[in-house]
């Protein structure tokens, strides 16, 4: 009985830490944003320039009809975006410095760089 | 192509493999069915593939990042899941009601971690059909990539068998506990992809000892969610994950040790 209740109080308490960062968010407005395409498999631009110390948001158009996967291990991003669709990745703040990502469903042609600074 | 649909393939299947496997060890210590994992393949197929349609629906919802919400909630329910399988699994008394909901858990745990895999082979596969050349390559390439996460996933199996008798329960427990707080990190990293919550600076950068590109960084990323430059908050969840599991197994045992003597269950 006490172990039961023990147990629900403290599911009860990481529950609400979970809630509780969910709506600690930052203002949206005022935040660069810049778009990169996927046609024929490739980014365009395929170097992108993008402020140091700033929330940047990307927002990636698939103009392909398949799905392509954006991913970046030194950005720490990975999204499907589906052909025909957009999609908001959200990156930064970035030191300053070079970031390549990738097509995760067609790594040797479509791949990109990030540039901060 | 045929190399990159064989990689895309194994990633995404030895996350779900290791997983299954670890719940299976689970079902052989404590002497249940194995049955739940019929119903969590075929229910986690089936999910996945109406989450792959609607992805690109879904993804629009919450301004963009519809996406991260839908994983998030997969990766939540699977750490619920995990958490009640240790806390029964580690409980001194086990009735038959709380069997029954480590078997639901199973199941559902299964469920949505085939569903979030699923999902993206099926959209990464779906993209071929049809392309008469490439579909070849990658067709193969995912019939062997699927194979060599399934073989994984039965040595991982096979490695647990090796344990003595003894240990081999708690050791099950540490390594879910371990899986269990990778899923929180996940959790965490989508959230902030998803910019409901404030990215920080890496704490500690160890790329140079192992890489997350490398064949062992991707393993141990799949174990045990290792990360090569963790950011605070990621490294402040992952432990309080480890922690909450700890009081889940050992909190029951404390209460039970405190009791009076005259209060303490008589010996069978």
């Amino acid at each position: 009985m006490i172990r039961q209740q023990l147990f629900y109080q403290l599911l009860y308490g990481v529950l609400s830490l979970f809630s509780l960062q969910v709506f600690a968010s930052v203002a949206f407005a005022d935040m660069p944003e810049y778009e990169i395409t996927i046609r024929n498999h490739l980014f365009h631009p395929s170097t992108l320039v993008v402020p140091a110390h700033t929330k940047v948001k990307l927002v990636i158009y698939n103009q392909d009809n398949t799905a392509e996967e954006f991913e970046s291990y030194e950005l720490n991003r990975e999204k499907v975006i589906i052909g025909g669709h957009k999609a908001a990745v959200f990156i930064g703040p970035l030191d300053p410095g070079v970031y390549p990502y990738f097509g995760e469903f067609n790594p040797r042609t479509a791949q990109g760089i990030i540039v901060s600074e | 192509m045929l190399i990159n649909s064989v990689i895309i393939i194994l990633s995404e299947v030895l996350e779900a493999a290791i997983l299954i496997a670890l719940l299976l060890v689970l079902t052989r210590q404590l002497n249940m069915h194995w049955h739940w994992l019929i119903a969590g393949t075929s229910g986690g197929a089936a999910l996945s593939w109406i989450y792959g349609v609607f992805l690109g629906d879904v993804s629009d919802l919450f301004g963009g990042v519809g996406q991260e919400v839908v994983n998030v909630l997969l990766q939540m329910g699977i750490y619920l899941c995990l958490s009640l399988i240790i806390y029964v699994a580690a409980s001194l008394r086990v009735n038959q009601v709380m069997r029954n909901t480590v078997y639901g858990a199973m199941v559902l745990a299964t469920m949505f971690v085939i569903t979030h895999e699923g999902a993206e082979i099926y959209l990464f596969l779906s993209g071929f059909w049809g392309a008469s050349g490439a579909a070849v390559s990658v067709y193969s390439g995912a019939a062997i990539g699927l194979g060599i996460g399934c073989s994984l996933g039965v040595l991982f199996f096979v490695l647990f068998t090796w344990v003595p008798d003894r240990a081999a329960k708690a050791i099950t427990l540490a390594v879910l506990a371990l899986v269990a707080a990778g899923v929180c990190l996940q959790t965490v990293q989508l959230l902030v992809q998803a910019n409901w919550i404030t990215s920080s600076t890496p704490v500690w950068d160890t790329s140079i000892l192992v890489g997350e590109h490398s064949v062992g960084g991707q393993l141990l990323h799949v174990i045990f969610g290792y990360e090569a430059s963790p950011s605070g908050i990621e490294l402040g969840v992952y432990l309080l994950s480890l922690t909450f599991s700890a009081a889940l197994v050992l909190l029951p045992r404390t209460i039970e040790a405190r009791r009076p003597c005259w209060a303490q269950p008589l010996a069978k």
